[in-house]
């Protein structure tokens, strides 16, 4: 088996990164849900919280349920948005509500992303009614900049990306890194099927492991120009 | 000059019974986390015959078709005939649930089981075992797509059969007549309307009974009557009520000859 290249790596991780925002941002649903089920899904990651997260999702959709799309639309109900109002009813998927006291919306945090999204020149959606420090639009971010990248080598333009990997490790440890793992955590609490707990089993594992790769990756890049058509050691 | 303008104002604070620092007052106050938000989540389990029956009670009007699906998994059936099975049953009526949905309740409750079909449970056994260690050294590679949605079968669990075997619809007839002594001219009236060609429709069984003596007190509507007689199979809807072969039979019978 062939080392994966940086041009693979990155690649993968765009396609990560575009999953993860998708599952979290809408229920599943017939579409998504055909896809999952074509999915090949990894092995052996050398992660254990990325392979826990893909085996419980292959598990679900392995597993006979009446009808799927309905529980997981419930499930994703009762994990994101949840029945009560005390601030501790479900795992809101804001980071405000994890970095703020008074666990709020719209809070500092949101005012952070949005600097960031703007900084890099990404707005959000007229269509996108909620704030832009939910988890599917940091995720979405990451995708977009792990594209940027991505387009960066295939131009051979080292110095592009390498600033838009920096700008990446910079958001992961400013955010997602900070403040994901208390939702995760939250997520397995509130969830009731495998499904979305294997999310917040992935996600989590995936972060840790992307955030080691930008370390990596960038420390690297410090001491000597990356070859895209290089076999690469990190593998995600 | 301020002080004197703020003392002839009105010194109402609303926050003062909240009791916050007058210096550090905001609107929304700190919100604590509950104490056993991390205390370990105790699962209490509700027997299946209670969940089963909650059930019923849940979907009001559909008992009926709850015990004929259970019934219909006895022996095991493919979750695809099941549905149609259901939607046969529910024919030209109103069921405001899906099939898939009348059971997936019936699943939750304890009535059926899921069982995966052979291929299926067989993988997922050998990938249960393989990945049972947890991710220890899981050899790298990929878990195959899944491809379809997976097949499998419903089959009625004892506890769910038990409810089936307890329902004794000829008790139910004749502990209905007997109860219902007073209105046995009024449901003979029903009865013969809903057998005559073409049935009856809601409108025709008004006429018969808004005008019944025996209806005028206690007051009682068409619907008791209808409900009556549907809930022992004696009419059934099918675009108008129409008496079914029990309900030709009952007309036939001893309550309604000995009632002339």
């Amino acid at each position: 088996m062939t080392e994966p290249t940086l041009e693979d790596v990155l690649a993968s991780r765009v396609a990560t990164y575009r999953l993860l925002s998708r599952l979290f941002r809408v229920e599943v649903d017939q579409e998504c849900y055909d896809e999952l089920l074509s999915m090949h899904f990894p092995t052996g990651t050398g992660n254990d919280k990325v392979d826990a997260g893909y085996r419980g999702i292959h598990h679900y959709l392995a597993t006979p349920h009446p009808s799927p799309l309905t529980e997981l639309a419930v499930d994703y109900t009762r994990t994101f948005i949840g029945g009560g109002n005390n601030g501790y009813s479900a795992a809101y998927p804001f980071e405000s509500v994890y970095t703020s006291p008074k666990r709020l919306l719209m809070q500092g945090a949101r005012d952070e992303v949005l600097v960031a999204y703007r900084a890099a020149g990404i707005d959000k959606q007229a269509s996108w009614k909620d704030g832009e420090d939910h988890i599917a639009l940091e995720l979405e971010f990451m995708q977009v900049l792990a594209g940027r990248a991505l387009n960066a080598v295939h131009e051979n333009d080292e110095d592009a990306a390498a600033h838009h990997l920096a700008e990446q490790k910079a958001f992961l440890e400013d955010h997602l890194g900070g403040w994901f793992p208390m939702m995760a955590k939250d997520m397995h609490k509130f969830s009731k099927t495998e499904f979305y707990r294997g999310l917040a089993d992935l996600t989590s594992g995936f972060l840790q492991v992307d955030q080691d790769f930008l370390d990596d990756i960038l420390i690297d890049d410090e001491a000597a120009p990356v070859d895209a058509a290089q076999p690469l050691e990190v593998t995600l | 000059m301020e002080e004197n303008m703020m003392a002839g104002l009105d010194q109402f604070d609303p926050t003062a019974a909240l009791g916050f620092d007058e210096e550090y007052v905001e609107y929304v106050p700190p919100i604590e986390k509950p104490e056993d938000y991390d205390a370990p989540q105790v699962k209490e389990e509700i027997p299946a015959p209670e969940r089963i029956e909650a059930t019923f009670k849940g979907m009001p009007g559909n008992e009926k078709l709850l015990i004929h699906v259970i019934d219909y998994c006895r022996d095991g059936k493919d979750s695809v005939d099941v549905h149609e099975e259901i939607e046969r049953f529910v024919g030209s009526g109103v069921c405001t649930y899906a099939p898939e949905v009348i059971c997936a309740n019936l699943v939750a409750a304890g009535a059926l089981e899921m069982v995966a079909d052979q291929d299926v449970a067989d993988a997922a056994d050998v990938e249960s075992a393989e990945l049972a260690p947890a991710a220890e050294e899981a050899p790298e590679g990929e878990l195959e797509p899944i491809g379809a949605p997976p097949a499998f079968s419903y089959v009625a669990t004892a506890d769910g059969l038990a409810v089936v075997d307890a329902q004794n619809p000829e008790d139910d007839r004749i502990r209905f007549l007997e109860e219902g002594q007073r209105y046995l001219p009024v449901y003979k009236v029903v009865l013969e309307a809903c057998a005559s060609e073409g049935g009856a429709t809601k409108k025709d069984i008004d006429a018969l009974v808004d005008h019944h003596p025996l209806c005028a007190e206690p007051r009682r509507y068409s619907g008791f009557f209808v409900k009556g007689l549907e809930g022992i199979d004696a009419i059934a809807f099918d675009t108008t009520w129409k008496t079914t072969e029990i309900g030709r039979e009952l007309l036939a019978g001893a309550a309604f000859s000995d009632n002339e």
